[in-house]
């Protein structure tokens, strides 16, 4: 318990330190390096829910085929650094920071007024039915076909429009 | 268990609001566009803690949705900030003011 314990402050130090990474830094590609560290972090804790497939899908889609989209595109339109203030870092540092304490102050307790609320039975070994892929598989095709189904379109009807949008002529190059 | 949630929820809750505060308050378009991404994490991270604490499947499947709306908003997105560098010449929100001028 000792050992999950502190993995588990581990990967929240991830998430949290990659969140401010992106939040802070001014290249482009250092930002795309924190989100990584950040989506890690999240499927460290993916792991500790025993979601080991979520976790999986996290590292490769995200980690992989997000991160690596986001590092092509800056590749093209050329690493820059933002153009911001001491003031404006100062100031978003500092709403981070008491973001961050306003939460670890007050979630817990609306967590418990939501759990007092919610009367539903919950089990008392959590994630073991997120453990297996074989559930993933099964209510995908069964209670969430629909959802299934549309995910798919949405997928064709985004891979038919980045092409649209990559095919554009430029006619609308005239704005000086 | 009520434990549980909490430990879950909490970094849940803050990569959200850090996302929030980085897409309200980023300068420019990759960037707003990378805290929209941890927003997504942030829901798909509650999502997964509520599932894994009632015991019930339908969060898991939700995240997995999510993830595939991340991907797909992703290109879409990234495929109009190349196309918007092209036009306009930068990705910065406050150089893209023409409107106000």
């Amino acid at each position: 318990m000792e050992m999950e314990s502190f993995i588990y402050c581990l990967f929240c130090a991830m998430c949290l330190g990659g969140g401010l990474g992106v939040l802070a830094l001014r290249g482009f590609v250092n930002s795309a390096m924190s989100m990584l560290v950040s989506m890690l972090g999240v499927a460290g804790l993916l792991l500790l829910m025993r979601a080991y497939f979520l976790a999986f899908i996290m590292v490769t889609v995200y980690a992989g085929a997000v991160l690596v989209l986001f590092v092509f595109v800056v590749m093209l339109i050329g690493d820059r650094r933002e153009d911001r203030s001491f003031l404006s870092k100062f100031m978003l540092l500092a709403l981070w920071a008491a973001m961050c304490a306003c939460l670890a102050f007050f979630e817990p307790q609306i967590t418990a007024a939501g759990m007092e609320a919610s009367s539903a039975g919950a089990s008392l070994e959590p994630g073991s039915i997120l453990a297996l892929s074989k559930n993933y598989g099964y209510f995908l095709f069964t209670k969430f076909l629909l959802p299934f189904e549309i995910a798919g379109l949405m997928l064709l009807a985004a891979m038919i429009g980045v092409i649209v949008i990559a095919r554009l002529k430029r006619a609308g190059n005239t704005k000086a | 268990m009520n434990e549980i949630l909490n430990q879950f929820l909490f970094p849940a809750l803050a990569l959200f609001l850090t996302g929030l505060i980085g897409a309200m308050f980023k300068r420019n378009l990759i960037g707003i566009f990378m805290c929209i991404e941890l927003m997504l994490c942030g829901a798909m991270l509650a999502f997964v803690a509520f599932s894994s604490v009632y015991n019930n499947m339908d969060g898991g499947v939700f995240a997995f949705f999510i993830m595939t709306i991340a991907a797909a908003e992703v290109a879409v997105g990234l495929a109009i900030i190349t196309r918007l560098h092209r036009v306009v010449g930068t990705v910065s929100t406050r150089e893209m003011n023409d409107l106000g001028d």
